[in-house]
């Protein structure tokens, strides 16, 4: 009897995981509708209609409040969709323009004083808000309002008004100072104009940002329609894009703000719904064709499980899923899924970066040896194969520089996989290795303190830079922490974290000043963040902290000089620090320019990836006619 | 019995105190980050994560911050997770208007579950014990033991893929936007996850009404009872199961009471839209106001079962009197 | 000789168990007569209760491979289908036990579950069921029966709740009501009370009785017909007088020897336990099951197994030893000490 029942267990078992095991086929066998057959991309079935279903694993960051939201996919929601801009982009690839500024609200790209200070920007008329203000007109005042929402710290908890700083009487207004923006006038509705308090190539990008989409005006309150919602205007934002959320019109602004009901169409944590905003003139735009007439997304799930739905096309896409790599396999290899494969560089930046004024990073032969040794491919590998991503042989993502530096890469080695050899030589020049074999023999080289994130595939990758670097007698105390904790003892000198193993950045908007300026400015240096490499640190903070080196190089100069530029020119500049900072100061190891990885459900027969948010441009998502 | 209840319901408030303490002590002693540096986003200025802070109450001593959150724990209304307080870092929205609103799928989920694995693992365990080592024991004992040791998350993505994804049996995981919870039961949007909470809990149960049944069985009153000429039906289930029972309506109390605070692996996988998966969300994003809600809330139900069940208990077991 | 109101022939129930097969009752023949009282004395282990709860019906043939005869007013109790029996358990036939604290569901009320009694064998009421359930425990000596029938068994007293116990076994008026062990658990004053009580009530319902008891002091002045059992036998049997004034076997003589007396003084003798311990029913000793504790064996002893041979016609012994000796041994050595 007890034989029997081992037999049966066993028999159950195999059973369970035979069927688990089944085998992915791709295409799931469910009785759900796949509609069109073939992929994408047969423009002459574009008919707009149909209600596109996406689908996030995270709720957005903020709840939809765009002072405060500082996540590119809900960038991308207020872009494609909800919000206009006196900027925008069209939602396409760089190679398309997708990197470019281009008028939105705005007539045209701003004036520009001769001397850098003072932009002027036109607005279009007929612009209407969403209901319940479809009779009410976007004016340069509903501008400021933004802004002045902006400035406040309350209001922009999370969010990237530092940028702002730039506009003279910003920081006053903001700290309560003054009772106005002084740098922003607005002599009639129709015009703003905008006084820096230095010149910043980069403050246009700022007007395609959402925090300076206009808000409508309500009675006499200050914020308009924001006001009293300091906390979560996002519930009840006013669009002025091609959607807005469903039941904005029975939003009534005449209510004080703590009586009136949060937007049908947002549930926090559970569902987002747009539905044609009817105040919006496709005349007045060019840059969002508003294909699908209704966008849902159900927040939530398991990632594998959504991807299912996607293959068996109860959904279109994820808006924040990475893609198992089993499916990605099928997808890339067969010849009728792959045009529902879409992949594209994201603008993120996967490094390694050194603690300049900790040993033996402080000495830059160290830090070229390291570049030289690590296998760049190998940490990709480790990331999920060759589809995640670019090796990168530089600091900024490409479109930022217009490509200028697509193909340098300084310490390139065969294959990307890391020269010992030269790694050793570049070593042979150091101070600290003494006897010039190659490999470093002070003291310093070892228990050298690293942190990485325990998430996985970083533990790897910890351990493939650990094996790459021992020939080179670089020996590391590696200690893993949560994400944010990473990222909080690697920005902190006290800390003394000598490497920071897994850290990445992407760009705000496409423009060098967001990495330059957080990156490796000295104003960025803790408390304030993201200057791991202490480039600029005055030697007292270096004291504070207990480091014996006193000074670490600053390009503080160069890129102040650079945010100077405009047009060609300031790609030109950007390209050139990017140089300076690989070759002259070395702040850290690259090794991968992100890919954004999705894929489509049949029934999507148009495609476009919007490069500013690095995200599908969801408007433009056309489903075929036959599913919708 | 009256000032039992009183000396219970005082207990109970005592007993939310200490878990909220408690939490917010692990809170504040976790090596994670800086709430308000996490809120702020990476690149930051230091007057931006200082407001933050302040907007958040995070600048006032510990003692002062915990006292904020302790009012709100008087499960009385209009005082319960006060609005002020209990106010999400991560999303913006007050967290009792999340709980309240997510409980309705909790509720489904945990009642629909609770139904299936009484009516699943109670016969299951009254067969196995009245037909003691015969197949049937056998089997059900294996069931018992799989449903036991199998992992939540494991049986959850299996069934999906299995039942939906592959022989599309049932409907895909979550709820669709504008489906109200009662569409959503009705059209089977329940079946996978009820099936997948109650293998564990049924499998339990099943194994502990076999355990005491057949103990039961033993007792001397059954003896009499058969001595009396009752019929087996008649002994086994008035006098056998009566007593069986008792204990297994103890835990079925608790265990109902503790899936009200969220079934956390099996609304996450199914992505229904309950206080579990807002739970694990608020823990992902260290939201300190909506865990403290969800946890305390949570504390709320299962002492506020604890209670009940004692009092059922009473009801059940005559030989129980309470003072 | 009226027909006997029981008649055992024969009966063994043995146990198969995975250590081997337990013969707890290995062969006895006995009867009852209407309204007789018969006592059943032994240690654990004899097979006393087990071959009166075989007689029940509440061991079967599922749990043991029984053998023999019981027949019941003219019927063979083994040969009924369990429905048939049912209708015989608790009607005609009842038992009591040792523990009425344990012998009575705690859940429900003790009307209640007399009534259950009576409702299974008859058709009436809750309401009439709970009537004849308050009258019997008034007959038992319950006082205050109509508030005592709605309390649960713990809020009794254990004397009390023995009575209960009567008072649901003689609920359907049986012919024979079989109590095992019923003082056992019970105080010595109480023992006695209940034991009068069961002698009242055996004259009113003309019941017969058999008590089954390890003691022999308690059947002293109760019961008509002894029969003592060892290892699964019936190793003596008899009226009163022939027990207590004249028995024939050496474990009665051991038991008798090991009563404790009150009227004692002086000599603070000692009690004589039986040496030794019991025999196991897997491996009983060959021969006479008793003889490795007998201080009166013989080499016939360890091989032969002596018949259970009637010397007069109600007193029978089950041991090689010869009348003569027996009697002999019998004065000299058990009368002088007791």
């Amino acid at each position: 009897m007890r034989h029997y029942l081992k037999v049966f267990a066993l028999v159950a078992v195999l059973g369970l995981v035979a069927a688990a095991c089944g085998g992915d086929d791709g295409g799931g066998e469910t009785g759900a509708e796949t509609g069109a057959t073939g992929g994408t991309g047969e423009t002459g079935d574009i008919q707009p209609g149909g209600t596109l279903n996406l689908a996030m694993v995270g709720d957005v960051s903020s709840a939809f409040d765009p002072q405060k939201e500082y996540y590119s996919v809900t960038w991308d929601y207020y872009r494609c969709c909800l919000l206009r801009t006196l900027l925008s982009y069209n939602g396409k690839t760089t190679a398309e323009g997708g990197a470019d500024l281009q008028p939105d609200i705005a007539t045209a790209l701003p004036e520009i004083s001769t001397d850098g200070l003072t932009y002027t920007f036109t607005l279009k008329s007929g612009i209407n808000y969403s209901p319940p203000f479809g009779d009410v007109a976007v004016t340069s005042g509903d501008i400021v309002r933004a802004l002045e929402r902006t400035a406040d710290p309350n209001a922009s908890v999370g969010g990237y008004n530092f940028y702002y700083n730039v506009i003279d009487g910003f920081e006053a207004f903001g700290a309560g100072e003054a009772d106005s923006i002084a740098g922003l006038e607005t002599p009639d509705d129709s015009t703003l104009v905008v006084t820096l308090t230095a010149p910043s190539g980069y403050l246009p990008y700022l007007f395609a940002m959402p925090a300076a989409a206009p808000i409508p005006p309500n009675g006499d309150a200050r914020m308009g329609a924001a006001d009293g919602h300091t906390k979560d205007y996002g519930r009840f934002l006013v669009a002025t894009g091609p959607y807005m959320f469903l039941g904005s019109e029975n939003l009534d602004f005449s209510l004080p703000a703590d009586e009136q009901t949060p937007v049908a169409g947002y549930e926090p944590g559970q569902s987002i719904q747009f539905v044609r905003n009817p105040s919006y003139d496709p005349a007045t735009d060019g840059l969002r064709p508003a294909y699908p007439d209704a966008i849902n997304v159900t927040i939530g799930g398991d990632n594998n499980d959504l991807y299912n739905k996607v293959q068996a096309g109860e959904l279109d896409a994820l808006a924040d899923g990475i893609v198992p790599p089993q499916l990605l396999r099928t997808y890339s290899t067969d010849p009728t899924l792959q045009p529902l494969l879409h992949i594209h560089p994201s603008d993120g930046v996967r490094y390694v970066s050194f603690n300049m004024a900790a040993p033996p990073f402080d000495d830059i032969h160290v830090r070229k040896a390291f570049n030289l040794a690590l296998d760049k491919a190998g940490m990709r590998t480790l990331r999920g194969g060759e589809s995640v991503g670019e090796i990168a042989g530089h600091i900024m993502v490409n479109s930022l520089e217009d490509n200028l530096l697509a193909d340098y890469d300084p310490y390139a080695t065969p294959n990307s996989a890391g020269d010992i050899t030269a790694a050793q030589a570049e070593m042979a020049q150091s101070a600290y290795d003494s006897d010039g074999d190659g490999v470093c023999d002070a003291p310093e080289c070892s228990g050298i303190l690293a942190a990485t994130d325990e998430a996985d595939p970083y533990p790897e990758q910890a351990a493939l830079i650990s094996q790459n670097m021992e020939p080179l007698g670089l020996v590391f105390d590696i200690k893993s922490f949560e994400r944010t904790t990473m990222y909080a003892k690697c920005n902190d000198p006290s800390a003394q974290v000598a490497i920071c193993l897994a850290p990445a950045w992407g760009k705000d908007f496409p423009d060098g000043y967001t990495f330059a300026d957080p990156l490796f400015g000295s104003a960025a240096i803790f408390p304030s963040c993201c200057n791991y490499s202490l480039l600029g640190a005055s030697s007292d903070l270096l004291a504070e902290n207990g480091y014996s080196v006193t000074e670490v190089p600053s390009v503080d100069e160069m890129a102040t000089a650079a945010n100077q530029q405009t047009g060609d020119a300031r790609f030109q500049a950007w390209a050139d620090l990017d140089v300076f900072l690989m070759e002259e100061v070395v702040p850290w190891a690259p090794y991968l320019f992100d890919n954004n990885v999705n894929i489509t459900s049949a029934r999507i027969v148009n495609w476009s990836f919007d490069q500013f948010a690095g995200e599908p441009a969801w408007d433009q998502l056309a489903i075929h006619p036959d599913a919708q | 019995m009256g000032r039992y209840l009183i000396r219970r319901s005082l207990f109970m408030i005592l007993v939310l105190f200490v878990v909220s303490l408690i939490t917010f002590i692990i809170f504040v002693k976790l090596p994670a980050s800086d709430p308000a540096r996490r809120a702020v986003g990476r690149a930051t200025s230091p007057e931006n994560v200082e407001a933050a802070r302040i907007a958040f109450g995070l600048d006032k001593p510990l003692y002062i911050q915990y006292g904020r959150f302790a009012k709100g724990l008087i499960p009385w209304p209009g005082l319960f997770l006060d609005e002020d307080v209990y106010y999400s870092y991560a999303n913006f929205v007050p967290v009792k208007e999340e709980i309240f609103g997510r409980l309705p799928v909790t509720l489904a989920l945990a009642v629909g579950a609770a139904v299936c694995w009484l009516m699943v693992g109670i016969p299951i365990g009254i067969i196995s014990a009245v037909r003691r080592r015969s197949i049937w024991d056998r089997g059900s004992m294996v069931f018992a033991l799989i449903g036991v040791s199998a992992p939540v998350f494991w049986l959850a993505y299996l069934f999906l893929y299995i039942f939906w994804f592959r022989l599309g049996w049932a409907p895909p995981s979550g709820i669709p936007i504008g489906m109200s919870v009662l569409e959503a039961v009705l059209t089977g949007r329940f079946i996978l996850p009820w099936a997948v909470l109650s293998l564990t809990f049924a499998a339990f149960y099943a194994r502990m009404v076999r355990g005491n049944l057949i103990e039961t069985m033993g007792e001397d009153y059954i003896r009499t009872a058969r001595a009396k000429g009752l019929s087996e039906k008649r002994v086994i289930y008035k006098h056998g199961l009566r007593a069986a029972l008792t204990p297994v309506v103890t835990m079925f109390g608790l265990d109902l009471a503790g899936l009200l605070g969220g079934a956390f692996i099996t609304e996450t996988v199914f992505n229904l839209p309950g206080i579990g998966q807002y739970a694990v969300n608020a823990i992902f994003n260290n939201d300190f106001p909506s865990v403290m809600g969800v946890t305390i809330f949570g504390a709320f139900f299962i002492a506020l079962a604890n209670l009940l069940v004692d009092v059922a208990y009473a009801f059940l077991d005559p030989r129980v009197r309470y003072t | 000789m009226p027909e006997p109101l029981l008649e055992v022939k024969d009966l063994s129930v043995h146990f198969p168990t995975d250590d081997g097969l337990v013969k707890a009752v290995d062969g006895i023949s006995f009867s009852v007569q209407p309204g007789e009282t018969l006592g059943v004395v032994g240690e654990s282990g004899s097979g006393k209760s087990v071959s009166f709860l075989t007689v029940m019906g509440l061991i079967t043939r599922k749990q043991a491979q029984i053998e023999g005869e019981i027949i019941f007013q003219g019927q063979d109790l083994l040969m009924l289908p369990s429905d048939e029996m049912r209708t015989v358990q608790g009607a005609k036939l009842s038992m009591i036990f040792q523990d009425p604290m344990t012998s009575l569901h705690p859940y429900y009320k003790v009307g209640v579950q007399i009534g259950e009694a009576i409702r299974v064998h008859q058709k009436v009421s809750k309401q009439e069921a709970r009537e004849q359930a308050i009258e019997m425990l008034r007959r038992v000596g319950i006082p205050r029966p109509d508030e005592r029938a709605d309390q649960y068994p713990h809020e009794f007293s254990g004397g009390m709740r023995q009575r209960a116990m009567i008072a649901m076994a003689l609920s359907l008026n049986p012919d024979l009501l079989i109590a095992d062990e019923p003082t056992t658990a019970l105080d010595v004053t109480v023992q006695a009370q209940i034991l009068d009580l069961i002698d009242r009530l055996r004259e009113e319902f003309n019941a017969a009785v058999v008590i089954i008891t390890h003691d022999l002091g308690v059947v002293a002045e109760h019961c008509d017909h002894i029969q003592v059992m060892y290892a699964g036998k019936i190793v003596e049997a008899g009226d009163r007088r022939d027990i207590y004034y004249n028995s024939h076997h050496p474990y009665t003589w051991g038991l008798l020897s090991s009563i404790p007396r009150m009227d004692e003084t002086g000599d603070k003798e000692r009690l004589v336990p039986i040496r030794g311990l019991p025999p196991s029913l897997i491996f009983p000793p060959p021969g006479c099951a008793f003889h490795p504790r007998c201080p009166h064996a013989f080499d016939k002893c360890s091989t032969d197994i002596p018949d259970l041979l009637p010397s007069d016609g109600h007193h029978a012994s089950r041991c090689h030893l010869t009348l003569a000796d027996k009697e002999r041994i019998f004065k000299e050595e058990v009368l002088v000490r007791s």
